[in-house]
């Protein structure tokens, strides 16, 4: 009863509060449109896949050609033995395409008819744009150097998603999931730094309710906006950019809340090191800046240098993003996100545990 | 047990400044017992650490025979603090301060919530948001709140400070009738007219206290005439 006290005080000052209401409503919006309508990055590192059983002709193998003329800045291959295997690793995103050159393509080149076939993961069409985008321009180049255009047919396979899904389909679900997880640790920071300038912090710790309660409380309430906040983001995405979610919607929720409550909890330990809520907004610089560009919402982590790489996998974001995307895009299912949803429980009720340590202050 | 309240040599720093400097006194069951002084003087100090909000650096505090900071025995113990705005939700409404509040003691019904609105003279703002009231409603409010949960022992630091004159002595006249049906009462004032109210006193000055007694016996004492003179003669002789 007293977590339901507190959840329905809190939901009562913030529908009160003009600022709060205000961010809990018109932010979201802002969010999607400014995401809808800006994009851009650079790829690296990509992993692709090449199963080449092509014995040549003479000293001759038009594969090994095209391969050599893949950017190793750009990409990392890796070489199967069977299409299966190459396949496998595909389907668990180990690599992000396959080229399958059978046994004749050589042969098939020099009389006048070879195909080919690349499987792609069409999540993310960035990466699978390039590298059909590439292949075509490894073909250009060899056929400008042997001064010929061979005729090739090359079969596009995607693993998931396809040609039709666009930019916006592929990272939508991403952003709802930042954008209700910054919103949520935004709006309990100020919250909470607002009980502590107020006073209101310690007349509860002075009654016989337990930390835990006030805790839970606030992550009840915060919950609830959390998901009311998602729900918006998602039916601004669903009607107004006709963004399709092609796996459990609910899964895909569960995973924000789940976020949500992680960077709601961030909120509350960090309202210890804010005496203001001026202090409090001084924080945000450092939590949008890495969660906006380096877990993966905007662009693939592909697209970032080398060396930042490793900051992208401190961020909880990415592995929420992560999980979010392969649920709404490539429709899988608990099992195989389990790896993103453990780190997410860990760093949530991690959080939750120094919110109520942070109680003590 | 005789003593609601006692406090053995209890000391707090903050950084190099001493708020309260090796104090010593007891709060005796069904009395009301005043910490008197200035600002600075290291009342408020003494009372967080009562309630449990600070710790002390040294000394030993027992609160109704519990240590303060034991959750339990917040069940029993009425609080109003000192802070301006008297630490209520100034977007909530007088009754639903009481109502969430009086949940986090375990008190839901609405009978007992207008008992201490009644008490205190809200009934005709009890609909009205906590911002739109005034300094003295606002201090009404923070007294009906310490009522709440029918506690053995109020403690109330500065409990009339922004409240007229009128409303104060309304505020002392709820004391005594509390007092009167065995409630203690532990409050803090730096008005001199209001420690000739209390039972008991300790005078407090720069984070120690000077003397402690009834108010005869520190006249008597200090041979002033009333209590501003011996409060003067005693920071006097302390500088």
């Amino acid at each position: 009863m007293s977590t339901l006290a507190v959840a329905v005080r809190v939901l009562r000052q913030i529908s009160r509060d003009r600022r709060s209401m205000a961010m809990i409503f018109i932010s979201p919006i802002v969010f999607m449109l400014v995401f809808g309508y800006s994009f851009s990055g650079e790829i690296y590192g990509v992993k692709i896949g090449v199963v080449n059983l092509d014995t040549g002709f003479g000293n001759v193998t038009v594969s090994e050609e095209i391969i050599k003329r893949f950017d190793r800045e750009v990409y990392t291959i890796v070489n199967y033995t069977s299409l299966d295997e190459a396949l496998e690793d595909l389907d668990v995103l180990e690599v992000r395409g396959v080229i399958f050159f059978n046994e004749t393509f050589t042969i098939e080149v020099i009389f006048g008819k070879a195909n080919f076939t690349i499987y792609l993961d069409g999540g993310d069409p960035v990466i699978a744009d390039r590298i059909y985008g590439d292949i075509l321009q490894a073909i250009g180049n060899l056929s400008m150097e042997y001064g010929f255009i061979p005729p090739y047919n090359i079969d596009r396979t995607y693993v998931y998603g396809g040609e039709d899904l666009r930019f916006l389909d592929a990272y939508i679900p991403g952003m709802i999931c930042a954008a209700a997880s910054i919103l949520s640790l935004v709006l309990t920071l100020i919250s909470f730094v607002r009980e502590r300038t107020r006073g209101t912090l310690y007349r509860m710790l002075v009654t016989p309710v337990s930390r835990w309660s006030i805790i839970l409380g606030y992550t009840l309430a915060f919950a609830i906006i959390i998901t009311v906040q998602s729900l918006i983001l998602l039916s601004v995405a669903l009607y107004l950019f006709d963004v399709k979610i092609f796996g459990d919607l609910a899964l895909m929720m569960g995973i924000v809340i789940l976020a949500g409550i992680g960077y709601q909890s961030t909120g509350v330990a960090l309202s210890l090191y804010a005496k203001t809520e001026f202090q409090a907004f001084q924080f945000m610089p450092l939590i949008f800046t890495p969660s906006i560009f380096l877990s993966g919402i905007f662009a693939p982590i592909e697209a970032l240098p080398e060396y930042v790489r490793p900051i992208t996998k401190l961020i909880p974001l990415t592995y929420a993003v992560e999980a979010v995307k392969d649920v709404a895009i490539r429709g899988w299912g608990i099992t195989q996100i389990l790896p993103q949803l453990l780190v997410l429980a860990i760093f949530t009720i991690s959080m939750v545990i120094l919110a109520r340590l942070a109680l003590r202050g | 047990m005789t003593s609601a309240i006692k406090v053995y040599q209890l000391s707090k720093s903050y950084g190099r400044v001493k708020a309260v400097d090796s104090i010593s006194f007891t709060v005796d069951y069904g009395e009301i017992f005043g910490l008197i002084g200035p600002n600075g003087a290291g009342k408020s100090t003494t009372i967080k650490i009562l309630m449990g909000i600070l710790r002390p650096d040294s000394g030993e505090v027992s609160v109704l025979g519990g240590r303060p900071g034991e959750r339990d025995l917040y069940r029993y113990i009425g609080y109003s603090p000192q802070e301006k705005e008297k630490a209520v939700y100034m977007d909530l409404t007088v009754y639903e301060n009481l109502r969430f509040f009086g949940s986090l003691y375990g008190v839901r019904n609405k009978e007992a919530i207008d008992e201490v609105i009644n008490f205190v003279e809200l009934e005709e703002k009890r609909d009205e948001l906590v911002e739109n009231l005034s300094g003295g409603l606002r201090a009404r409010l923070s007294l009906a709140l310490a009522l709440l949960n029918k506690p053995k022992l109020l403690i109330l630091d500065e409990p009339t400070i922004g409240v007229d004159p009128t409303l104060r002595v309304k505020f002392w006249k709820y004391f005594r009738e509390l007092v009167e049906e065995g409630v203690t009462i532990l409050l803090t004032t730096h008005y001199g007219d209001e420690a000739e109210k209390c039972d008991r006193l300790a005078l407090m000055y720069a984070g120690k206290i000077l003397e402690t007694g009834t108010l005869e016996e520190i006249l008597s004492y200090t041979g002033a005439r009333d209590f501003e003179e011996a409060f003067y003669m005693l920071v006097s002789q302390e500088v």
